[in-house]
């Protein structure tokens, strides 16, 4: 009886563990991408894979499309962060650091990246985005690291500055308007899971 | 006898458990994407001006910073008087780009400095928020990969 009772306890401690660890977030994984047009994807467009020599990393090569997407989401992290409207949501960015710390900069900067490639079509699973949902990401009660949840206006104010930050790396309205509609496109389609507020 | 033979079951158990522990410990790290940042010291920091400036002015102050040892890039917002710079923590620091920006122009401007309780707040994307169990995924990822 004792024997049985044992085996038991630690067959449902085993089953509880592995049904907790394999638990399930309140939505999927995105896989962030608009509905896709005919033609190439947004990622060849903006230079895809062809490989260049990667400025910030001296002796080191990059894909074009990412270093595109890098040089436009580092562009509109100084807008954003410039931007009084949005502060509420970026404070962590401007923490002081000690030496040998990791800032939230260069993390933003390499998730949002790899969250663009994704998004723009990307196959390099060098580049894929592993984060949290969008829906789980923005929501304090699954992630506290944002304060507050996001609502229409300041989702729009944080797309109109990436069309700035697009706007410094030499790409505008005027001269390439089906690349702008259609990034925004891309990111108004995070829209309904962001904004939830 | 039958003392004996509980001691047995339960080690033989808890060490079935601590297998079927690490194998799962093992899995979460072979399945989880989540990836290190590349630690470069990129520091981002903001200075607030009190007084109207103007488009030139906004270009000087952008150019003179822009020049300093170890600063990338910067960002002027004219309307709400928000400058914003990042730069290397290797070569230099806020209060040293203030302080010289202040020599140059004598702006009426300050250092935004976050307090502590907004430090701690952020856009997920910034990282941070992870679990033990994804903490000791990772440490097993590093030592398998």
């Amino acid at each position: 009886m004792k024997k049985s009772v044992i085996l038991a306890a630690a067959c449902l401690t085993t089953v509880s563990v592995f049904y907790s660890s394999c638990k399930k977030s309140t939505t999927t994984t995105p896989t962030p991408a608009a509905t896709t047009p005919p033609g190439p994807t947004l990622y060849s467009r903006v230079g895809g894979t062809a490989m260049v020599n990667d400025p910030k990393h001296t002796g080191t090569m990059i894909e074009q499309g990412r270093l595109t997407l890098r040089s436009v989401v580092d562009s509109s992290i100084n807008v954003i962060a410039a931007d009084a409207q949005l502060q509420p949501y970026f404070g962590a960015l401007f923490a002081e650091l000690g030496a040998g710390n990791t800032s939230g900069l260069t993390a933003l900067s390499q998730n949002f990246t790899d969250f663009m490639c994704t998004a723009t079509g990307s196959t390099n699973a060098a580049y894929g985005y592993g984060g949290k949902s969008m829906k789980d990401a923005h929501n304090p009660a699954y992630n506290n690291r944002i304060s507050m949840k996001v609502n229409a206006a300041d989702f729009d104010k944080f797309v109109g500055d990436i069309g700035t930050g697009l706007a410094k790396n030499g790409v505008n309205s005027t001269n390439n308007a089906q690349l702008v509609n259609d990034l925004v496109a891309l990111l108004e389609t995070t829209k309904a899971d962001i904004v939830q507020r | 006898m039958k003392k004996r033979k509980i001691i047995k079951i339960t080690l033989i158990s808890l060490s079935v458990f601590f297998v079927l522990f690490a194998v799962l410990i093992v899995h979460i790290a072979m399945v989880t994407k989540y990836k290190a940042v590349e630690p470069d010291g990129r520091q981002l920091s903001r200075i607030d001006f009190t007084e109207k400036v103007d488009s030139t002015e906004a270009n000087k102050i952008k150019s003179f910073v822009g020049h300093l040892d170890g600063v990338e890039s910067t960002y002027f917002n004219i309307p709400d008087g928000i400058f914003v710079y990042t730069y290397s923590l290797n070569k230099q620091n806020s209060l040293g780009v203030y302080n010289k920006l202040m020599s140059y122009g004598k702006y009426k401007a300050h250092r935004y400095v976050v307090d502590a309780a907004d430090a701690t707040k952020g856009c997920p994307a910034m990282g941070g928020n992870k679990s033990f169990i994804l903490s000791l995924a990772m440490y097993v990822g590093k030592l398998i990969n």
